[in-house]
């Protein structure tokens, strides 16, 4: 089954009939289809969000969904939902938006959903080949891929860690949502060659330490550092010596963010890939990242 | 010749008394058999948060009769996932069961898998209510009506028994 296929059989039979019904070059480019309650489902098309003429999103459509993509065990999800998304078969992800329940701590769970983001989840061999000579010129560098969010910067980690995996690297990756190989129930939905271990549901920081310990990897990858602790966990990694792969929101133009700057300043990264969105494809480009 | 015929009446009159006897116990096992299983799932539900399908798989083992078949139906249809949802599979895999208990398990199809764990458990504790009742009334009944049945079956036998003589 597809990634297309497999997000649509999450809908209750009448939305994924309108999803269905796409044809197969917006299928090809279909990104996310997005359920908000009172409104029609739309779907991302290169970028923008599309209607797709179906009636009003109701309470039991976002049930249904859920209901599938946790396998009709919602109550066993808990700790997903409270960091705001499911894992669903074939590699789908399910962002959540809704009413949150917070203690002292901070968010525990979700009272009323009231909009959903479902991910179609897409490899694409080959989207690196572009790219590739300039990114191992001189050898394989530890490497940041930055876009806004949906720019497809995990699609190219992706195959990166494949492409090196079956050059012959030991890859580890921290992969907490399951996104990057698609994981479910113990199943990997996506090719990440041969010589690649992924820890799946951790925090990426804890990960990212727990992967250089016991893996021994050359090469460590990392999707969405977005916190101080992934950012430590990232810079400590650096001083062992290993290779990283890491993705980060920012877009080319505008001033980096704190954490960003933090690992760049450090001088961690030697290349920095941009990924963008051109007449609803997406381009690449590498930079050299000067020494600190 | 007619003394044996007499007797075949007298013992077929009692024999229909007992079975009607043991249908009325059966039907009150049945639901003893179904209050164990929706307190086995609110026990799940609340200490482990077990996924449905585990649960289920779990319910079939534990259970007896046509419980246990239930059950089975149930974790079946999660794993071949031919229905597209939770209310769907319950239903059809009620069938199993006879009309009355079928009655009482049917909203809780709406509700399982699709609602966070204190709804699914506020839904499950009434249908437990509903069922005990259900359940007292039918031990009631199997210890009332049996005997009544067996009486009448066999009194009424042996009036014809009787009558033939």
């Amino acid at each position: 089954m597809d990634g297309f296929t497999a997000a649509a059989a999450l809908l209750p039979a009448g939305l994924a009939r309108a999803a269905l019904a796409l044809s197969q070059e917006d299928r090809d480019r279909c990104e996310e289809f997005r359920l908000r309650r009172g409104r029609e489902m739309t779907a991302l098309l290169g970028g923008r969000e599309y209607g797709l003429g179906t009636g009003k999103v109701g309470e039991s459509d976002l049930r249904a969904v859920l209901e599938a993509a946790t396998g009709s065990s919602l109550h066993a999800a808990g700790e997903q939902i409270r960091r705001g998304f499911l894992s669903a078969p074939g590699g789908v992800r399910v962002g959540l938006c809704g009413t949150a329940v917070t203690d002292g701590t901070g968010m525990t769970g979700l009272r009323e959903v009231s909009s959903l983001a479902i991910r179609v989840p897409r490899a694409v061999p080959g989207c690196a080949d572009g790219i590739w000579e300039a990114l191992t010129a001189g050898g394989v560098r530890s490497t940041l891929i930055s876009s806004p969010p949906g720019g497809g910067k995990t699609t190219l980690l992706r195959e990166l860690i494949r492409r090196l995996s079956w050059d012959g690297y030991r890859v580890a990756v921290a992969d907490e949502r399951g996104e990057i190989a698609g994981a479910w129930n113990g199943e990997n939905a996506f090719d990440l060659g041969p010589g690649t271990d992924v820890l799946t549901g951790a925090p990426k920081g804890q990960a990212a330490a727990l992967l250089l310990r016991a893996m021994n990897p050359q090469v460590l990858a990392m999707d969405e550092a977005a916190e101080p602790g992934e950012v430590q966990a990232l810079l400590r990694a650096a001083g062992s010596g290993v290779i990283l792969l890491a993705t980060m929101h920012g877009g080319r133009g505008t001033r980096d963010g704190a954490l960003c700057r933090e690992l760049l300043e450090a001088g961690v990264f030697r290349r920095r890939v941009w990924v963008e969105l051109r007449g609803g494809r997406r381009a690449y480009t590498v930079e050299r990242v000067p020494c600190a | 010749m007619r003394l044996a015929g007499a007797a075949l009446l007298t013992a077929a009159g009692l024999l229909a008394g007992l079975l009607q006897e043991e249908r009325l116990r059966d039907r009150a096992e049945r639901r003893e058999e179904l209050c164990r299983m929706l307190d086995m799932m609110e026990f799940e539900l609340e200490r482990f948060r077990t996924p449905l399908p585990a649960l289920f798989e779990k319910l079939s083992e534990q259970t007896d009769g046509d419980t246990g078949a239930f059950c089975g139906k149930v974790a079946d249809g999660l794993h071949k996932r031919q229905e597209r949802d939770m209310a769907g599979i319950w239903r059809s895999s009620l069938q199993i069961l006879p009309a009355p208990e079928r009655k009482l398990l049917a909203p809780l199809g709406g509700v399982l898998g699709r609602y966070g764990a204190e709804e699914q458990l506020r839904a499950l504790a009434a249908c437990a209510r509903d069922m005990e009742r259900a359940r007292d009334e039918a031990r009631e009944e199997a210890r009332r009506k049996g005997r009544l049945w067996v009486g009448l079956s066999a009194a009424g036998a042996a009036a014809a028994a009787v009558l033939l003589l």
